[in-house]
């Protein structure tokens, strides 16, 4: 009986609180402040916060940093905070609570995860600047659904800089002893050359290594963008589409099946510590590895290449996609909105991105960086400019989607867990049903490019469409 | 209440105030909640817009394949756990009721892993399994126990395996107190009797220490079954659910829908709410089954 | 049982001697995954990376912890761990101890319907998604930027065992002892204060040792409210985010250097008091 009692009590304490209980706090909407054109600013003393996802080049802007802090007029002090992981969750539980930054990198996924919602329009800011505007290229920088949010013409940062494609890169003795001098361009030969170097091995090393952070977009989606396969957005038809992984997935499945990628996937960090004591001879990778391997994570045990990634038929038919990168986004609760854009001018001056480049962390995006920009001083990192396949694509529509993404689904089929076709027909259903929903919702706009060129997707004449 | 509350007198006052705190947790940290959970179950929700959709979610719920294999997998994850925990904590218990040298530090030892987060072990198992350089592969084939290394962590085939490893590591020490804690309770001169009646050491324990041991049994088993319905952090750490899902239980895949996964999926907090809510359902009907069943069980014996 | 070391016959002297060495062995697999962490941070990377079957490293080195406390702000997760760790402690002791007394002592309904809510709700599972809206709650209070709310609610998700014992505790206690008091002119919150918390000391060690535990093992609640603030960070988050790092810090040797530095406080601990751990143990869930 009296438990009878303890739960009816229970009963009326819930519906107490359900009556309490309350609707989301919607987003604080700040309205984007008119860019004050006037000649002499006077910006106030004050401390901003900013926030990056980037750790490998923390050196270098902590440096500029300190410099911006002790020599900028106007007293402004940046906090920098470099964040380990999943910068965009923090961001967006920050911001519920109040607790934003003032300025927080930019990146390709910029519309995608922030956008109009989180993020100032740094259009008028930016063309109201003579020289920013004309050494950031601000006009032919826009790149939809990157920085820019056609639904809104609203542009949230500027880009940098850019990270290349994926390269292979490859320890020279590993792949020697297997017969090769160089590369296979082929993917199946690709694979065998693998298979060859694994069988080599008896277990002591391996032909190719995987890291359990996001294998799929690190090799197989690369591949099928340097093989010229619709990989994931359909430009022509303004729709999703996977089908074109499918050769590219049975043949990848052959790592698994037969036991030629080393039986881990673990940390990104390790699978590069393992690279550097030899576990594994192929490791794919953009250029931000030049610093891991030349200091975080030195190697010293052996020669290493770098090497184009391997295409369906061993042509090359398109581009890779390349990651911008430093750009600045002001958000939209930041009070301090003049002096941010101090900073962000300042770590986009044209000194400071050179230096950059030359440092080793990136490839130059814009003409006036690459005019001054002197290739010798950047080391090794010489091996992964930019090559002719190596472009800015434009952005797909980001949607809302339910369940895992493109690339932990196809990556399941990879390993064999699932089965290749259900999978493919799983990311079309519900990658198109998201984006039909969304355009229908007003959310997005869909993006069209009737003659886009997979070997030059940027150049092609690009729609945006409400329906 | 008021009326009640002048009634108290001084002493019933100051009771109440001294629950004040035991209250404001009960309502914050256990009623809220729930509150919350049934408020968003029917809302598209992913942490900053939401829209009402009705029964959508349930819909979802009930065609979602991966929710309902969570379901399949916890129940199999719990079979496991129970079926070697628990006579494992027996054996060891009665083992150590002999008397031999040292109990109380095997005793000590194997109760020391319920002391370490289990953050931490996953962790720690995260490196023992590792299929190449992982130390148990290392072992098993320098004893030519097996002659390929196991994907222990990577195989949908034995990963379960792994995780019930790393469980019953971790938890059997519990048991065993339990255990020990309901023997000591045995009246000493029923053994003595069996030994008279010329009883071997099993005779007595399925005679004498198993029945008399069984109210405590009962109780340890319910124990048992919510611990291991509830358990995902170090299967969080261990496998992420994979691979394949092979690993993922009815709480993790909820804790991945309402925070969503870096890299691969994002917060559907609605969606998830509701998925708690069908987990807690499941849940209380397990526990209300186990418990029917064991009084059937008790009417029988 | 209680045949002390009275004579064995050959063949129950061969029988102990087995399972000696089975407890032995199970003993060994026990402390196994320990010992090969402890040892195994002060191996060098390279090492740690080629596996292999040694224990012992091939070369001594302290160089990982050096690197953990270094670049990845393990003295910060450290001083987190503790502060977290002692105040979920005091929290818990003193309200369990609070409410144990009262659900003890006072007859009243209500008490009794509170009592008996706490521990339907330990039946109660809804698993991870409670951190959302009690995150949300603390935020909208201001209060998500520091260690006191993961306190607050590790105290209140932990509080219906711990009040378990208090209560089971003091019915123990002879009543008497209150009547006294009370004759003596002694209030309700007096008697509790004076006479009955004096003697709750030993359950009180318990509670304290088990929420000790808790607070330094809490994982899934400061990884929730964490997430935007790396500086609250404790052990157990600190040590399991690095495996998401990409920037070189992220490999195995920072992360076993790490993994001890979060278990081996807490295992001396156990082994100074672990008698307390495991009257703690077995008077909360089978007896009381």
């Amino acid at each position: 009986m009296k438990k009878v009692v303890a739960f009816l009590v229970a009963a009326v304490l819930v519906l107490g609180t359900l009556a309490g209980c309350q609707k989301p706090t919607p987003a604080p909407s700040t309205d984007a402040p008119a860019a004050s054109t006037e000649g002499a600013k006077k910006i106030d003393p004050c401390t901003i916060k900013f926030w990056t996802g980037d750790r490998h080049d923390m050196e270098y802007i902590k440096t500029h940093i300190d410099k911006f802090n002790a020599e900028n007029q106007y007293g402004i002090k940046v906090e920098v905070e470099f964040l380990t992981d999943d910068v965009e969750t923090m961001y967006k539980l920050a911001y519920q609570t109040g607790d934003a930054p003032d300025v927080i990198g930019g990146s390709n996924k910029t519309v995608e995860t922030y956008g109009g919602d989180y993020l100032l329009n740094l259009e008028p800011l930016a063309a109201a600047d003579e020289t920013y505007k004309k050494e950031m290229e601000i006009e032919s920088r826009k790149y939809a659904y990157k920085n820019w949010d056609p639904k809104r013409n609203e542009v949230y940062c500027y880009f940098g800089a850019i990270r290349t494609g994926t390269r292979a890169e490859y320890n020279i003795e590993l792949v020697k002893a297997a017969g090769y001098d160089k590369l296979p361009t082929k993917l199946s030969d690709y694979i065998d050359m693998a298979k060859k170097i694994t069988e080599a091995g008896k277990g002591e090393y391996y032909g190719i290594g995987f890291t359990s952070s996001s294998p799929f977009e690190r090799f197989c989606e690369q591949v099928a963008m340097n093989s010229g396969i619709t990989w994931c957005y359909d430009y022509k038809n303004g729709k999703f589409d996977f089908s074109g992984y499918k050769p590219i997935i049975e043949e990848c499945k052959r790592f698994i099946s037969e036991a030629i990628a080393y039986p881990d996937e673990q940390g990104v960090d390790n699978m590069r510590a393992l690279f550097a004591e030899g576990e594994f001879a192929l490791w794919q990778n953009a250029s931000q590895e030049i610093g891991v391997f030349t200091e975080q994570i030195p190697i010293t045990k052996f020669e290493w290449g770098v090497g184009a990634l391997p295409t369906l038929t061993g042509e090359v038919k398109g581009s890779l996609d390349c990651l911008v990168q430093k750009g600045y986004c002001i958000t939209k609760t930041s009070k301090n909105i003049d002096a941010a854009w101090e900073f962000i001018k300042y770590m986009q001056s044209l000194d400071v991105l050179v230096g950059y480049c030359e440092a080793g962390y990136s490839a130059p995006l814009t003409n006036a960086v690459r005019d001054k920009y002197d290739a010798s001083k950047a080391g090794r990192m010489g091996e992964f400019q930019a090559a002719a396949y190596d472009e800015v694509y434009p952005s797909y529509p980001s949607v809302n989607l339910t369940g895992d993404n493109y690339r932990k689904t196809l990556w399941e089929a990879v390993l064999g867990n699932t089965d290749v076709d259900a999978a493919i027909a799983d990311c079309n259903k519900r990658y198109n049903e998201a984006l039909e929903a969304d355009i229908k919702s007003g959310d997005v706009l869909r993006v069209v490019i009737p003659d886009f060129d997979p070997m030059h997707p940027g150049a092609g004449t690009i729609e945006f469409r409400d329906k | 209440m008021k009326k009640k509350k002048s009634k108290l007198g001084h002493e019933g006052a100051s009771a109440l105030i001294m629950l004040i705190p035991c209250v404001f947790f009960l309502c914050v940290c256990s009623i809220y909640p729930i509150c919350w959970v049934l408020r968003w179950a029917p809302y598209n929700y992913n942490g900053t817009k939401a829209t009402f959709t009705g029964l959508q979610n349930f819909q979802r719920l009930f065609t979602d394949k991966t929710f309902w294999e969570a379901v399949l997998h916890t129940f199999e994850y719990a079979f496991y756990k129970i079926i070697v925990i628990i006579p494992l904590a027996l054996i060891v218990t009665v083992l150590l009721q002999q008397k031999l040298r040292g109990s109380n530090f095997f005793r000590g030892v194997y109760f020391m892993p319920t002391i370490i987060s289990s953050a931490i072990s996953g962790m720690i198992f995260t490196f023992i399994f590792a299929t190449k350089n992982g130390i148990l592969n290392a072992i098993l084939q320098k004893g030519n126990l097996i002659t390929e290394p196991i994907k222990w962590l990577t195989s949908g085939d034995v990963v379960m395996i792994a995780v019930v490893v790393l469980s019953v590591w971790a938890g059997f020490g519990n048991y065993m107190l339990y255990f020990t804690s309901g023997m000591s309770s045995i009246d000493t001169g029923l053994y003595e009797a069996a030994k008279i009646d010329g009883a071997n050491g099993v005779q007595i324990f399925f005679r004498v220490t198993l029945p008399m041991l069984s109210p405590t049994l009962k109780i340890v088993l319910q124990l048992a079954l919510l611990s291991a319905f509830r358990d995902y952090e170090a299967i969080m750490i261990l496998t992420q659910g994979g691979p394949g899902n092979r690993s993922m239980t009815m709480f993790l895949y909820n804790y991945y829908l309402i925070f969503g996964q870096s890299n691969s999926a994002q917060p559907q907090i609605g969606y998830g709410a509701l998925c708690s809510l069908m987990a807690a359902i499941i849940i209380g009907l397990v526990t209300m089954v186990y418990l029917r069943v064991s009084k059937k069980l008790d009417d029988v014996i | 049982m209680n045949e002390g070391k009275a004579v064995y016959s050959a063949k129950t002297k061969i029988l102990r001697a087995l399972l000696l060495l089975l407890l032995v062995l199970l003993a060994a697999a026990v402390v196994f995954p320990v010992i090969y962490i402890i040892f195994g941070s002060f191996k060098e990377n390279g090492e740690l990376l080629r596996g292999g079957i040694n224990i012992f490293p091939e070369k001594w080195s302290i160089d990982n912890y050096i690197e953990a406390w270094k670049t990845a702000n393990f003295g910060v997760y450290t001083k987190n761990s503790i502060l977290l760790a002692l105040g979920v402690m005091a929290g818990a002791v003193f309200n369990s101890t609070l409410a144990g007394f009262v659900f003890s002592r006072s007859k009243l309904k209500i008490v009794n319907i509170v009592f008996y809510t706490i521990m339907a709700f330990m039946f109660v599972s809804v698993g991870s998604v409670t951190l959302r809206p009690l995150y949300m709650l603390a935020a909208k209070l201001k209060m998500h930027k520091n260690l006191i709310s993961v306190i607050l609610i590790s105290v209140g998700a932990g509080q219906a065992t711990y009040i378990f014992l208090c209560k089971g505790f003091c019915n123990s206690i002879p009543k008497e002892l209150d009547e006294a008091a009370k004759i003596d002119g002694s209030s309700f919150f007096r008697t509790y204060w004076n006479v009955i918390l004096p003697l709750m000391k030993p359950i009180i060690g318990t509670v304290a040792l088990m929420s000790f535990r808790q607070g330094w093992n809490e994982y899934m609640l400061p990884l929730v409210f964490t997430m935007s603030n790396p500086k609250m960070r404790p052990l157990t988050v600190g040590v399991n985010m690095l495996k998401n790092v990409g920037d070189g810090t992220a490999a195995w040797n920072i992360m076993f250097a790490g993994a001890v530095i979060a278990m081996v406080p807490m295992i001396c601990i156990y082994i100074a008091f672990n008698k307390f751990f495991m009257s703690g143990m077995t008077a909360g869930a089978v007896k009381g």
